[in-house]
């Protein structure tokens, strides 16, 4: 696995595992996970919003890689980048919602809405709007920095360059009067 | 008001004014709102939490401005970037619950957990996390973008400098080149003839006045390099004398086209000391400067065989090269050829723009 990959993964990791982790710590203080069915039923619909997250947010990475999206004019980037957190965010949250409804794991609140799936998918998109922005946010900022860090080496190699012209012009130059 | 600080405020109105309107209208059609009271609970705790959000993101932002965070390492930035979000989410959090519980606005489900503080203020600070992350990661791509607009100038102002440098370090190599080769020229003429030699050494200083004259600027008018090319050609023709035969073939509309300076005189200077010198009777040089297809053709002919004189050339042709690719890129073409079994030519196409 190449190093962007590697790190690409544990990037994943640490997100979705802080969520997972944040969610579980509140679930088990606010007593919803006081007996086996309320603990069962957390965990399934946690690890269904997981793994329909990370799903979704790889497949992104991947439509971001194939339409370049990294090498646009920067207008166009952030057209990209909102266009497609709107997409991969209504995506896994219809799929979190149809899940629930399914397998029949509505919370309380949204128990009384079942017969209302649209309201249920938007506000499952709502909640992983949240989090595919702060997603595409960090991608972003992590191909900004290496960007960065690229043309600061080319601004330093030009000066380099200049400085070493500059030398070899002093050396040429025939006196003048 | 800056336009910076109108910008800030405006990114500020449309992110919180967004997650504003988002929860009126979930709590609309999750039924939130259905009466008077429950109404004002939803609308009152959500103006609190908007309210604080905007104080405590502007003050955060106080505190990067002041902290220089920008200017740090990407790792420093990365470690104050997350304190400062955990810090800010809870103490916004604090006030939050705090106000919330004062005014009577706690709901159903934090009521259970009232004698719990902490609890309450951990899982508010876990909401204030998620939008102060979305803020910081904002602002600082915001601060990204400005900078590498910036680099982007710097590196396009370092580029042309270098551009500018890479031309007078090639004409500060033409000139010992080329006075290298006048002396050389002279220095037979002295014992043969000294009045002309006189007059060759008026003649070079002549030539040299013009060059460095050139050294200012990146381009000459044509015919102005063509008096040099005279000056030089009358110089070496006392050398080569009855050997020497100098032919002109000036379309005048390129008189005013705008050449590289010292270009022509260094190809002609290749043509006799490549060319003319290694031909036991001599030869002649043709000049030809004419219009063709758009193009400025620049082209010297010489008596004489490539393989001498390419593999001789040195820098003066490489240094052609060079100078054409820096001001034309790859519009402009530089050939040298055996146009017939007896003529060498060295031709330049330049690319010929209606302005001139």
């Amino acid at each position: 696995m190449s190093n962007g990959k590697s790190i690409y993964w544990l990037f994943q990791l640490i997100g979705w595992g802080s969520f997972a982790a944040i969610n579980m710590f509140f679930a088990f203080f606010f007593e919803r996970m006081a007996d086996a069915p309320s603990r069962q039923l957390a965990i399934a619909r946690l690890s269904l919003f997981i793994l329909s997250g990370l799903a979704a947010t790889h497949l992104m990475r991947s439509v971001i890689q194939r339409l370049n999206v990294v090498k646009k004019s920067l207008d166009k980037q952030f057209a990209y980048f909102f266009f497609l957190s709107v997409v991969f965010s209504v995506l896994p949250g219809t799929l979190y919602a149809m899940g629930c409804l399914r397998w029949e794991m509505l919370g309380e609140g949204d128990a009384a809405f079942a017969g209302r799936p649209l309201l249920l998918i938007l506000r499952g998109s709502f909640y992983f709007f949240l989090n595919t922005v702060i997603w595409n946010l960090v991608y972003f900022v992590s191909h900004f920095v290496s960007a960065s860090r690229r043309q600061q080496q080319d601004v330093w190699r030009l000066e380099e360059m200049m400085k070493e012209m500059t030398l070899d012009n002093y050396q040429f130059q025939p006196e003048q009067k | 008001m800056r336009i910076g600080n109108s910008l800030y405020w405006l990114f500020q109105v449309i992110g919180w004014g967004s997650f504003a309107a988002i929860n009126v209208f979930f709590a609309i059609f999750f039924e939130k709102m259905g009466d008077a009271e429950s109404r004002r609970l939803v609308l009152t705790r959500l103006g609190i939490f908007v309210l604080l959000g905007i104080v405590f993101t502007h003050l955060m932002r106080a505190v990067i401005i002041q902290l220089n965070t920008l200017q740090k390492t990407i790792e420093k930035q990365v470690a104050q970037f997350f304190f400062i979000s955990i810090a800010f989410s809870l103490i916004t959090a604090t006030l939050y619950m705090q106000a919330c519980e004062s005014l009577g606005l706690l709901n159903d489900g934090e009521k259970n957990f009232v004698d719990r503080p902490l609890l309450l203020i951990l899982s508010g600070a876990f909401y204030f996390f998620i939008n102060i992350v979305i803020w910081n990661l904002i602002y600082f791509i915001y601060h990204y973008v400005t900078k590498s607009r910036k680099q982007q100038l710097d590196t396009l102002r370092l580029e042309s400098l270098v551009k500018e440098l890479e031309l007078k370090t090639i004409k500060a190599h033409i000139n010992p080149h080329f006075i290298f080769n006048s002396l050389n020229s002279i220095r037979a003429l002295v014992d043969e003839n000294p009045e002309r030699a006189r007059r060759a050494i008026t003649e070079l200083s002549n030539i040299l006045r013009s060059s460095m004259q050139s050294d200012k600027s990146e381009q000459a008018p044509m015919e102005k390099e063509l008096d040099i090319v005279k000056d030089y050609l009358a110089l070496e023709n006392m050398r080569f004398e009855d050997r020497l035969k100098i032919e002109y073939e000036v379309d005048e509309d390129t008189l005013d086209l705008p050449v590289p300076p010292m270009m022509l005189q260094t190809l002609v200077e290749n043509a006799i000391k490549h060319g003319i010198s290694k031909q036991i009777k001599g030869g002649v040089v043709r000049v030809i400067s004419v219009l063709k297809n758009n193009f400025h053709e620049l082209s010297v002919q010489n008596t004489g065989l490539l393989n001498s004189q390419v593999n001789g050339s040195g820098f003066g042709l490489s240094s052609t090269t060079n100078r054409l690719n820096l001001l034309y890129g790859n519009k402009a073409k530089f050939e040298i050829r055996q146009a017939t079994p007896e003529l060498v030519e060295a031709r330049v196409l330049i690319p010929f723009t209606a302005d001139h």
